[in-house]
């Protein structure tokens, strides 16, 4: 059974710098808390950074004790060697290279609700011999030996096990980076800045990609996506010259789009300062929910997600500030741990940790607040699996949990807690309002029927009624007043579809208010067998 | 009362790293087992592992790891390459062996019934594997212990997360979320609240414990120790598989055994005192083949320590080097009018790596020496191993059916005709 096979997306950029690597860590997040499986592969052997914006989530922070690519490489030239020096020897238990790739993998430690998930494969073990195992791996002897074979099938096993596989690659025109643009990958993300050096190293490179043909390979199937990154907003005449060189250059190959500006509006990425000096994630680095902005490093990131994916859903879940706060606290310990000098870090990580006002439970409390933000983190965690899922209105708060809240609170949490409440009373309204309006229309409809009926005794006289002309006049009667409470019943429906609830899809009215009271009630998602969790 | 419940309580054995501290993911398995205990457990309540990194420091430490190693009905033994080299793991197993009623040996020697002593493979299988020796670095006395239940191949995921720590061993599973990570966990928290209660021992003392791998144990129960049989030295090893083996020739006039088995590719091969200590090998000497062991570990490389007499020294290298194989030679006795060693260690086809200790005295010509501190030692020896494995790769012609070329991206203007 072949399920949709995953794609294979390298982040390139000619030169150091271009904030490559952040890109990736901050797309693969997005995909993952939309429920996506993604691999993330540290393929910039020589200046691996990428598991740095995993800090808090890995386990071996640092990757002293981990095994990664070029560990696994050197395992498979060693097996590629194996079956060329005596192919007669059988390798049964030999596992594959994306086998391999998947063995050496470490899940990331956290939780997405939407039931997604990371996995990172760092460059290799970071010990004193890290260097030379890299230097002497000769790439061009692993392809003698068979090694393009090996990545091939690789690439199927991987696409069969992740749906996203990300690759961060070397910078400049490596034989690593060649293996990571044209072998590997379905799709190529390149970062490159606004000076001519860049645009143009990225424009040669992307050409090169295009034009190669080889044995299993062609360039020209590979989608290109350049993003221009750290955009400053001081110099207003260089800044519209260098766009418009790089743009020119560029355009040749942008994904089929009505216009350029299209694209460029969600793909350019402005300087920030803070993420400059230290790599945190976006999602944790600015803020989400309601005092998130469309101009903050996240909203970029997330048009961006959206833009590559293609699928406009993409969205980072509503972090809880104390969530926030543990996490952005990983981020600052591990400076610390690096530098326990007295100098003052000035981590961005660090200010920000400490400008965050802890959000005070109000009416909870404080020996009940962890229940209180769980609870929180519950409802946040709903909204992610509505929002990737679709929605499914039985997924709202139940009662209890709105029994749990005080004014209090509904205050204190702001538009978060007061925006679900709304939502479940409208949905409540509408429950009630629905059944009313039913049991309306069928009064009306009754009455109706029997006013036409007394009016026609009145007027016509009862043998008026078994006459044989009088069916064609029941008829006339019964649809008439069938017609008035049909015109009853839009009449209701486009007055509760009026105050509908955010997400409620207009079908589930119509469904819920022509059902009446055979409709399914609102069901307290914790009755489910599955808490609500997959959506039927 | 017909039936007790036993505190699912388990004593974490493990061999610390060269800095004193366990591992993370070490630690991590450790955090997980003990939830996924307090999950399966009716009784007891947690902290249900000891692990010495929460005992704090202090005078009693060897009275705090003894009273666990009295009452933890579990011993949970995390195998390392190294684990049966610590004499601290040794003397924590010692203690907690002699708990168990029915210990006893066998007529062919080996200890049995050993009672809720679970091992762990902590690395891949390669790691413990000497001279193509399997399994040779696990101690004895735990080689035929179950670690992880026999597989009923009823259901597909179980039987991959086995066959995934079988190969690959449990470092490398230790992955938060992961379906079959928390398989394993399952099957050693069941094994673990599952076991039957082991009598409890009083007042040991860890100072004064047996080591469980260096204890006569024939002795130990008054029996005679049985011969070793001579037919187990026809044995021939597989042979060294490229750029993964390393092959180390010794020249030396230090005590030391032959292995086991034999090999083709070289006159002999010296045992590696690790797998079975053996008062034989003279201390140093030991210590030198440990370190090589060590050193090629930490690389993802096995090793052979093998002899040949000079004679037939450069045909041995050569046959060796064509298979692609990383060749070393350690010398490590004086030069005594060796002239025709140091012939062959000059040739320009000797690319291997030529290494000396000090006391093989100054009048060799070539080869680095070794420092003396042993941690130096392996520091060398691990580049010199890494850089071995980079020239046989290099230097190889061997090409497949497959070969291609390896792509390559243009800079701009680099396609100047």
């Amino acid at each position: 059974m072949n399920a949709r096979l995953g794609k294979i997306v390298t982040f390139y950029s000619y030169k150091g710098g271009t904030g490559r690597s952040m890109a990736l860590a901050n797309f693969a997040w997005i995909l993952a808390a939309s429920g996506k499986r993604v691999l993330t592969i540290d393929w910039d052997l020589e200046a691996p950074g990428l598991h740095r914006y995993f800090r808090p989530f890995l386990i071996d922070a640092d990757l002293f004790e981990t095994d990664g690519l070029i560990d696994v490489c050197w395992q498979f030239a060693a097996t590629a060697m194996g079956t060329i020096e005596s192919p007669t020897s059988s390798h049964d238990d030999e596992e594959s290279f994306g086998e391999s790739l998947e063995a050496i993998a470490v899940r990331l430690d956290h939780e997405f609700a939407s039931g997604g998930y990371i996995e990172f494969v760092g460059a290799g073990r970071q010990t004193a011999t890290y260097s030379q195992r890299v230097n002497t791996f000769a790439w061009s002897r692993f392809y003698d030996i068979g090694g393009s074979q090996l990545l091939q099938t690789a690439r199927r096993h991987l696409t069969e096990q992740y749906d996203w596989v990300l690759i961060d690659s070397r910078t400049g025109v490596s034989d690593t980076a060649g293996i990571c643009t044209i072998q590997l990958p379905d799709a190529v993300v390149a970062c490159f800045t606004l000076n001519r050096q860049s645009v143009e190293g990225v424009a040669a490179v992307l050409e090169s990609i295009r034009s190669f043909s080889g044995e299993s390979v062609v360039g020209s199937r590979i989608k290109f996506f350049p993003i221009a990154t750290r955009i400053e907003n001081a110099e207003q005449v260089r800044l519209e010259s260098a766009r418009g060189y790089a743009r020119a250059l560029m355009a040749q190959f942008l994904p089929k789009l009505p216009s350029p500006r299209e694209y460029w509006d969600a793909m350019e990425v402005a300087y920030r300062p803070a993420y400059a000096f230290e790599e945190v994630l976006a999602a944790y680095g600015d803020a989400t929910g309601a005092t998130g902005a469309a101009d903050t490093m996240l909203a970029q990131v997330e048009r961006i997600a959206q833009l590559i994916s293609g699928e406009h859903a993409l969205r980072i879940p509503e972090i809880l500030d104390e969530d926030r706060r543990t996490v952005l606290a990983k981020y600052a310990l591990g400076d610390l741990r690096v530098e326990p000098s007295s100098k003052p870090i000035g981590s961005v990580a660090a200010a920000v940790v400490t400008s965050i006002k802890p959000v005070s439970m109000g009416g909870i409390d404080a020996h009940e607040s962890d229940d209180g933000t769980a609870f929180l983190r519950g409802v946040l965690a709903k909204e992610q699996v509505w929002r990737s899922k679709g929605f499914s209105w039985w997924y709202l708060l139940s009662r209890r949990e709105l029994d749990m809240l005080t004014e209090e609170d509904r205050k204190k949490f702001g538009r978060t807690m007061a925006y679900y409440v709304l939502q479940s009373d409208r949905a409540e309204s509408v429950r009630h309002s629905s059944t009313r309006n039913f049991f309306r229309a069928i009064v009306f409809g009754i009455a109706t029927t029997l006013g036409c009926y007394v009016y026609l005794i009145m007027t016509g006289g009862a043998y008026g009624l078994v006459n044989t002309y009088s069916l064609e006049r029941v008829a006339l009667v019964l649809g008439m007043s069938a017609w008035m409470a049909a015109l009853l019943l839009a009449a209701s429906i486009q007055y509760v579809a009026r105050d509908s609830p955010y997400g409620l899809r207009t079908t589930d009215i119509y469904f819920n208010i022509l059902l009446g009271p055979f409709r399914e009630p609102i069901r307290d998602y914790e009755s489910l067998k599955d808490g609500g969790r997959n959506a039927p | 009362m017909f039936f007790t419940m036993a505190q699912p309580t388990f004593f974490f054995s493990h061999a610390r790293r060269d800095s004193e501290q366990p591992g993370q993911y070490l630690l991590r398995f450790f955090r997980d087992l003990e939830a996924r205990i307090g999950a399966y457990s009716v009784v007891g309540n947690p902290p249900y592992g000891v692990i010495d990194r929460r005992i704090e420091h202090g005078s009693d430490w060897d009275s705090a790891l003894s009273a666990a190693l009295d009452s933890n009905n579990a011993f949970l033994a995390v195998l390392t390459p190294l684990y049966g080299m610590r004499p601290n793991c040794g003397k924590e197993l010692g203690v907690f062996l002699l708990r168990s009623p029915t210990l006893g040996v066998d007529a062919s020697g080996q200890l049995t019934g050993l009672q809720n002593i679970i091992p762990i493979q902590w690395m891949p299988r390669e790691a413990y594997t000497v001279n193509a020796e399997k399994d040779s670095l696990i101690p004895l006395v735990l080689r035929r212990v179950e670690d992880v239940p026999a597989d009923p191949l009823d259901e597909l995921e179980r039987s991959k997360a086995i066959q995934r720590y079988r190969r690959n061993g449990m470092e490398r599973c230790v992955s938060p979320g992961a379906r079959y990570y928390g398989i394993l966990l399952d099957l050693l928290a069941k094994r673990i609240v599952d076991l039957p209660e082991l009598p409890r021992a009083n007042g040991s003392s860890f100072a004064t414990a047996p080591d469980a791998f260096k204890q006569d144990w024939h002795a130990h129960f008054g029996k005679a120790k049985p011969l070793r049989s001579a037919s187990a030295r026809s044995v021939l090893v597989s042979p060294p598989q490229p750029l993964e083996s390393l092959v180390v020739f010794h020249f030396t006039d230090r005590a030391h055994e032959p292995a086991v088995s034999q090999s083709d590719f070289s006159a002999q091969l010296i045992a590696d005192p690790d797998v079975e200590a053996t008062s034989f090998t003279e201390e140093g000497f030991a210590e030198l083949l440990s370190d090589i062991r060590c050193a090629a570990t930490e690389e993802r490389m096995t090793t052979f320590h093998a002899v040949s007499p000079v004679a037939r020294l450069q045909e041995d290298l050569e046959k060796l080097q064509a298979r692609r194989v990383p060749v070393a030679v350690m010398v490590d006795s004086p030069a005594d009018g060796g002239e025709r060693l140091d012939e062959i260690l000059g040739a320009q086809n000797l690319r291997g790596a030529v290494l000396r200790t000090r006391r093989s005295g100054s009048d060799w010509k070539y080869g680095d020496v070794l420092p003396d501190d042993r941690g130096e030692r392996r520091q060398l020896m691990r580049r010199v191993f890494v850089d071995l494995r980079g020239e046989a790769l290099r230097s190889g012609d061997s090409r497949s059916v497959d070969a291609q070329r390896v792509p390559m991206i243009q800079p701009p203007h680099g396609a100047r005709p």
